[in-house]
């Protein structure tokens, strides 16, 4: 079983109605899942492992059911391609799995965005000198 | 001497040549607000909003070319440099002009220096770099957003430069509404609230004649890129409420005012951009409320339309549809 975790260090993330919006540090990106992949990531943050996550969804939306497997299979590892999932050892239990008011289930993508980039990749700390900035001329020792 | 040692040394500094101006509140912040002999005559009291509570913070601003004070800008001062940990923060910048603010988190003390030239923009929004630091610790943050609303229920409006936040805020505040800032506002998301920061707007030269009668003095003519920007103090103080609605502004011509409904990513982004750009090295503890914003109330896009004088009779009745 692949559980994973949905609150991955050097992000800051955010669902919202139907969307996850997550903004990652280290790549400067910041990318929105919806509404599809808003759901297997709900359900991964849930504890599900990627398996439980495809097979809750396949009850969902039976006309689909023979489809969702690959397609969670996919998204989660696209997701952990850009480290916005972190593989765990055991499951992490964490509130309900949400009512699904989704009519139609669609192929589920990231979409990213790259205007945040040059901000985020600025931070935390950069150009500093080895002495840290600032240091004075003056200082020798 | 350290890094913190100097950086110490500068607000030390800072605060052994400058006098009181005022106290301010920043939302629920209260500083204590010095100037040197430099910046005092510039009216950065206008753009405050004054108080007398007890002070928890205090903010210098100082100005000039103070050999000793800038022995310590960076080794590479053509490059935005950042130094942000649980002690300090500390920001230059070389463009468009340049500035440099220290803040002693531990101390709640902190100064911001400018060149013997003040940009208007700076003056209409004092002691800006350090608030980001300031607040940090809080659960407030500082939007780029402006905010409008109605016995306590506020509209927050999120766009980039252009997107006609301004002239929105000042059509509404025309029309008797209330205000909590045209460009920045203090956002605290787990409590779906907005707060006013400053008593400033700004205005681009074609909006400035239409709503000259709103302000009780427009204080200063700023440069943005090359086009006049008026730096207003309006003749009522903001306020703050409750987020009713998060609107992402966008003018694509239409007659009217138009709202409609928007997934997160499309206000998110400028929200975000345009607010942390504003402190680099605040990014980490910025981004997360910054995203709560977005979810503190329904989001919509808006088009304000093409005539001014329909903004809050069209933002009006959208809000009495709000729950």
């Amino acid at each position: 079983m692949s559980y994973f975790r949905t609150d991955v260090p050097d992000t800051a993330s955010e669902l919202f109605d139907g969307e996850v919006v997550i903004a990652h540090y280290g790549s400067g990106l910041y990318f929105s899942i919806a509404p599809s992949g808003a759901l297997i990531w709900q359900g991964l943050r849930h504890g599900l492992s990627v398996a439980e996550t495809a097979a809750w969804l396949a009850t969902q939306f039976p006309a689909e059911a023979a489809a969702i497997p690959a397609q969670v299979a996919a998204f989660v590892a696209d997701l952990v391609a850009r480290t916005l999932l972190v593989e765990v050892a055991e499951p992490i239990r964490a509130g309900e799995l949400p009512a699904i008011v989704l009519n139609t289930w669609q192929e589920p993508v990231v979409e990213s965005f790259d205007d945040l980039q040059e901000l985020l990749l600025l931070d935390p700390v950069h150009d500093v000198t080895e002495a840290g900035w600032p240091h004075r001329p003056d200082d020798q020792a | 001497m350290t890094r913190h040692n100097h950086l110490r040394d500068f607000i030390d500094k800072a605060f052994a040549r400058s006098t009181p101006l005022c106290r301010a509140r920043f939302g629920e912040l209260v500083a204590d607000v010095l100037v040197d002999e430099g910046a005092a005559p510039q009216g950065f009291e206008r753009a405050l909003l004054k108080t007398d509570a007890s002070p928890e913070a205090s903010f210098a601003i100082i100005t000039g070319e103070d050999p000793e004070l800038l022995r310590i800008v960076p080794d590479h001062p053509e490059r935005i440099q950042v130094v942000s940990d649980f002690e300090l923060y500390a920001y230059w910048r070389p463009t468009p002009s340049r500035l440099f603010a220290v803040y002693d988190r531990v101390r709640m003390r902190g100064a911001v220096w400018f060149p013997h030239q003040i940009p208007a923009g700076a003056i209409g929004q004092p002691c800006e770099p350090l608030l980001h630091a300031a607040i940090e610790p809080t659960g407030w943050v500082v939007a780029h957003a402006a905010a409008v609303g109605r016995e306590g229920r506020f509209l927050l409006l999120v766009g980039s430069g252009r997107s006609g936040k301004s002239t929105a805020t000042l059509a509404c505040v025309r029309a008797g509404w209330s205000y909590a800032g045209d460009d920045l506002v203090l956002l605290n998301p787990s409590r779906s609230l907005v707060a006013p920061l400053f008593s400033s707007v700004r205005l681009r030269h074609s909006g400035a004649a239409a709503f000259q009668s709103l302000a009780d003095a427009a204080f200063m003519v700023s440069d943005d890129d090359g086009a006049p920007r008026y730096e207003l103090r309006l003749d009522r103080l903001p306020s703050g409420g409750t987020v009713a609605a998060v609107l992402g502004v966008r003018r694509r011509g239409a007659s009217e005012v138009s709202v409609v409904p928007a997934r997160a990513a499309d206000y998110l982004g400028p929200l975000l951009r345009d607010s942390t750009s504003r402190a680099p090295g605040c990014t980490p503890s910025m981004t997360p409320k910054l995203l709560a914003a977005g979810r503190m109330a329904p989001g919509f896009i808006v088009d304000t339309g093409i005539d001014p004088a329909g903004i809050p009779g069209g933002l009006g009745t959208f809000l009495e549809t709000l729950p």
